[in-house]
């Protein structure tokens, strides 16, 4: 038998201790100097499946909270961040959290959904004020008292569905949607029991994220014949499953997408025809010239990263600022109720108030359309 | 501190995973991309029996240890006669059939773990128990620690062991020369079933330890990415003994970290990460192909 080589065992457990002593020095150290600060925390996807429409949003929120503190005479450097990727899966989230609990933080901010239910019952034994950057209305259950969100939520777009509904008179609906957890959440806990509410009839058709050929999948659902169809998705698929439902011929003032629509409308190569066609739901940021504010953050924004604002970052700004506010006010212990405080305000994202209910940081909802030029604009429906 | 704990449970799991495919990589030579399924198969075991049927969490473990077992036979029945491309083809049907089913079986008025909702499927499943060993409770970060690299020690001895023994040369002669192995009258039909048997039931096993860990589990674990980072650890750190898997497990999860401390700014930190990620990765397997500390290069 062959005789273990003790020293190659010492040396390799010494590689593995240095390897060990170096990650453990520089978690530790990456904070110092950052007692008399407050330490903000992201765990948001820059990469990975939810980045398409997360990644603007630390930018967005860094960009409120410097100008706050600048509007406010505070140093720029009185708030810091920790920003870490999270790649979308709750694994990495929590590694993430682990390093950013090491090295400490006061404001803690996380997206997505699953990535929320890992870290959310560590979260909660901090108490320290969280923010869920996400859209499921029943992972906000997850959080404590010092939980917000930020995001326009499915509460708001289910008023206007419902309204669409009455208004179009439907005894059916089709909830055509992508397969991922909040439109699963969004259908259990909002459409459904809204449905029963009002005597429709509900039926689903839920496809994969990376589903391209809608053809025989919207063939099928023409069989069908619902009165109104509420279509929701994100990007890719969400596109061509518009697509599909306008070539054959689904789309007779009866489809209503969600805010996630907005992207749609930018796409260069997609006919306005086609772009009008459809109702959806959009904020005051996304409707031009409806909010002042919006339009001096849209200049800014795209001034500063070179890139167009969505809705996201506008809500992420307008926490920024909330942040900040509080910052200036409460110093660097500051509490969920510190930030709610500084609501109402008028926002990039229109005019923001924190639902005490869901606590969610929300700004008003509108029924939009696209006209013939391409332009956003609101819509209001005939009884 | 709970970071340092965090990570070395972590590479306790991983590590276990690296030596159960280094069984079919290194010593078969069958490039498997079905792992990570094998690895949540063990995970929602543990979970669904845990949360939906109140099973003690040490029969939960045999449950999952089980099931991967069973479930490996998905794998070695259909590629019986299989090697080469057409193995790994059949790999990852396999691993697409079980993401499919985690992520599909779900039926939203219906109870966890029931006919119609097995999986909770994109909700994943939470609020999951810390296993209980024989009374003694794994309630505390350093516990976990301490029990998952005691599992990993044991399983890399038990590797070694197996690697060097006999059954582990006859497994080696089927990945030099299958022909020449047969004709010494070895049934390598059979070795592979056991080979399989074995490195699917590991899987299963650190499917368990994960899901009793993180207590939270979804499809994300059941990806292709994930079965590609499995098997990276393997090639990275080197087939055939048991140094080089435990390496390239603990390269790849602390490299990720690392980079994380780099100062690099907010805006690009996330793609520049993922490049030098890569870039390291091309470099190591350019340099060394055999991986880092591979006994076997794998054509």
């Amino acid at each position: 038998m062959k005789k273990t080589n003790w020293k190659k065992v010492i040396g390799w457990g010494v590689a593995a201790l240095v390897i060990i002593g170096v990650v453990w020095h520089n978690a530790q150290t990456t904070n110092k100097n950052d007692e008399d600060k407050l330490v903000v925390a992201m765990n948001v996807p820059l990469t990975g499946g939810g980045a398409s429409y997360k990644k603007g949003v630390p930018n967005a929120f860094k960009m409120g909270v410097r100008d706050e503190l600048k509007r406010l005479n505070l140093p720029e450097d009185s708030v810091v961040f920790d920003i870490q990727d999270n790649t979308t899966t709750p694994q990495t989230a929590l590694s993430v959290y682990h390093l950013q609990e090491m090295r400490g933080f006061d404001v803690y901010f996380i997206g997505m959904t699953n990535e929320i239910v890992a870290v959310s019952p560590l979260l909660n034994k901090t108490n320290k004020p969280n923010f869920y950057d996400m859209t499921g209305p029943e992972t906000m259950k997850r959080g404590n008292n010092q939980t917000m969100r930020i995001l326009c939520n499915m509460n708001m777009e289910i008023n206007l569905l419902k309204d669409f509904l009455k208004k179009k008179k439907a005894k059916t609906l089709l909830f055509f949607a992508e397969n991922n957890v909040a439109y699963h959440e969004q259908f259990n806990h909002l459409i459904q029991p809204m449905c029963q509410e009002m005597g429709i009839t509900c039926s689903t058709d839920f496809y994969e994220s990376k589903e391209r050929d809608f053809h025989t999948i919207v063939y099928k659902l023409k069989q069908k014949k619902p009165d109104v169809i509420f279509a929701v998705g994100f990007s890719g698929s969400f596109f061509q499953s518009l697509m599909e439902l306008y070539a054959q011929e689904m789309v007779n003032n009866n489809v209503l997408a969600p805010i996630t629509f907005l992207p749609f409308i930018n796409e260069k190569n997609i006919d306005n025809r086609v772009k009008s066609a459809f109702y959806f739901t959009a904020d005051a940021f996304s409707i031009p010239g409806k909010s002042e504010k919006s339009e001096q953050f849209k200049k800014n924004y795209e001034k500063e990263f070179g890139v167009k604002p969505i809705y996201n970052d506008a809500y992420a700004y307008d926490a920024g600022v909330l942040v900040a506010r509080a910052f200036a006010k409460n110093g660097k212990h500051i509490t969920a109720e510190d930030i709610i405080a500084e609501t109402p305000y008028e926002g990039a994202s229109g005019k923001v108030v924190m639902d005490p209910r869901t606590r969610d940081l929300v700004s008003e909802f509108l029924l939009a359309r696209v006209n013939d030029k391409g332009v956003i604009e609101e819509v209001k429906l005939a009884e | 501190m709970n970071y340092m704990w965090h990570l070395m449970i972590y590479f306790g799991i991983y590590g276990v995973l690296a030596l159960s495919l280094n069984i079919l990589v290194g010593a078969c030579g069958l490039l498997t991309l079905a792992h990570a399924g094998y690895f949540a198969l063990g995970a929602y075991t543990y979970a669904i029996t845990t949360v939906a049927f109140g099973v003690d969490t040490m029969t939960a473990i045999g449950l999952s240890v089980g099931m991967a077992a069973l479930f490996s036979l998905m794998i070695s029945l259909p590629t019986w006669r299989l090697k080469g491309d057409y193995f790994v083809i059949a790999s990852i049907a396999i691993q697409v059939l079980i993401y499919s089913a985690i992520y599909n079986w779900v039926e939203s008025n219906a109870a966890l773990g029931t006919a119609d909702n097995m999986t909770n499927g994109p909700f994943g499943i939470s609020s999951i128990p810390r296993p209980n060993i024989f009374g003694f409770e794994l309630n505390s970060m350093p516990k976990v620690t301490l029990i998952t690299l005691l599992v990993l020690g044991a399983v890399a001895w038990m590797n070694k062991k197996l690697l060097f023994s006999p059954w582990g040369r006859v497994l080696n002669a089927m990945r030099d020369d299958e022909l020449a192995a047969r004709s010494i009258g070895k049934n390598v039909q059979f070795y592979k079933v056991e080979a399989v048997l074995i490195a699917c039931v590991l899987a299963g096993f650190a499917g368990a330890l994960y899901s009793g860990y993180v207590s939270y589990i979804d499809p994300t674990l059941a990806t292709m990415d994930q079965s590609i980072l499995f098997l990276s650890m393997v090639l990275v750190g080197g087939t055939g003994n048991v140094r080089g898997p435990l390496t390239g497990a603990l390269l790849l999860l602390v490299i990720p970290e690392i980079l994380r401390m780099l100062q690099i700014p907010d805006n690009i930190a996330a793609e520049a990460r993922i490049m030098l990620y890569g870039l390291l990765l091309i470099v190591m397997v350019h340099v060394r192909p055999k991986g880092l500390l591979g006994n076997y290069k794998l054509d």
